[in-house]
């Protein structure tokens, strides 16, 4: 997964409130959030590991024994054939998933398309007769581009929208405007107490900036925040800290047994050492390397 | 790597961090196993405390280098942290 597919799956977790809103708006239904519906047990397609980017469930007020699933995708680049496999999602969820004390009874399944930058391309796959008889497929679409970044903000100031929509002004237009980004700190200073919370609306609105091509003023405006308190930042940091730590433990070990064993260690070794991917291991082999009097000691070690 | 500069910058940012702390821990292993009984807090706290790649390891390759315990002290000593 892309890390704005990331980016944009852990905003709409944080605010779910504030998709659903732009997604059901205009349609004369206030459907209600329920909870995530964990999809690794459905195969979907392109393959076993394919999941949808996440699925909600949801209830109708008007008729609570018919509940829905809303399959979220977020679209970082235009997909000719996103229509095509969210179809397919659809379908495998509406044959597949069941709800209810008997688990019989079956869901009414939606799509929502989340358009990061761009619009969808085509909003409908009308495969019908000229009677109406047939396949017409439309899911629910959200251009986030098509929004006004101004306006946004002055809702969610008002309290009119939720706080999460701060972490989608970024990508709507106007949204890399420097009174804008001076407005949504404003709006996030007042809006968001939690300090952790504003470091990942932070890290979010710089890496959807950078999907737009608005890093340098979102930087500009951002000088100054703290992100270290980030979930979703720290998460990519430790990503690079692990890769860091393995890094350096195999060039240790290879400087160790390069002095402690000269001219002994083949090729196949420091490959072997290169290509480890587990730190326990390469501490253990370093530890290894210095107790070692002889490459045969250490080799020893190695194969076990 | 990432499509995304600002997550490549994060994600350099925590490789330098894990190259360091992996730095000073592998360093502590071998003056510790190399120099057993020498090495007072004091030494253990200036490798913990440095905050220079560069240094660590000018540090790690003078300790495997040191045939006694002074070789590498000196180093310590002389450098821009003692």
């Amino acid at each position: 997964m892309g890390v704005y597919d990331q980016a944009a799956r852990f905003a709409a977790r944080e605010d779910r409130e504030a998709v659903l809103r732009c997604l059901l708006a205009g349609k004369g239904v206030a459907l209600a959030f329920r909870d995530w519906l964990d999809t690794r047990s459905f195969p979907l397609p392109g393959g076993p590991d394919r999941t949808a980017d996440l699925v909600a469930a949801l209830d109708d007020p008007a008729a609570a024994d018919k509940p829905w699933l809303l399959v979220l995708e977020f679209q970082a680049r235009v997909d000719p054939d996103k229509l095509d496999v969210t179809l397919e999602e659809v379908a495998i969820l509406r044959s597949r998933v069941r709800h209810g004390e008997d688990r019989k009874g079956k869901y009414k399944v939606l799509a929502g398309l989340v358009y990061l930058q761009g619009r969808c391309p085509e909003e409908v796959l009308d495969m019908t007769l000229p009677d109406g008889s047939g396949t017409r497929y439309a899911p629910l679409v959200w251009n986030v581009a098509a929004d006004d970044a101004g306006r946004t903000l002055e809702a969610v100031a008002r309290g009119e929208f939720s706080w999460g929509m701060l972490f989608w002004v970024v990508l709507m237009e106007g949204g890399g405007e420097d009174a804008v980004i001076s407005r949504w700190e404003e709006v996030v200073t007042a809006m968001v107490s939690d300090r952790r919370m504003r470091s990942n609306l932070a890290g979010i609105a710089l890496v959807f900036a950078d999907l737009v091509g608005r890093v340098p003023a979102w930087k500009r405006g951002l000088e100054g925040w703290e992100m270290t308190e980030s979930q979703v930042v720290n998460e990519w940091m430790s990503q690079g800290e692990a890769r860091g730590r393995l890094e350096q433990a195999r060039k240790s070990l290879l400087v160790v047994l390069g002095k402690q064993f000269p001219g002994t260690v083949p090729a196949e070794i420091g490959r072997l050492i290169n290509e480890q991917e587990s730190l326990e291991l390469l501490d253990d082999w370093l530890r290894a390397a210095l107790d070692a009097d002889t490459f045969e000691q250490f080799l020893a070690v190695l194969r076990r | 790597m990432t499509e995304s500069q600002i997550v490549n910058e994060w994600i350099r940012q925590g490789e330098a961090r894990g190259r360091l702390l992996a730095s000073r821990q592998y360093l502590r292993v071998l003056v510790l196993a190399k120099f057993p009984g020498v090495i007072s807090p004091e030494i253990l706290e200036q490798i913990d405390e440095q905050e220079s790649q560069e240094l660590l390891d000018e540090w790690f390759r003078v300790a495997v280098r040191a045939f006694i315990p002074e070789h590498f002290l000196a180093v310590l000593r002389r450098s821009p942290s003692a």
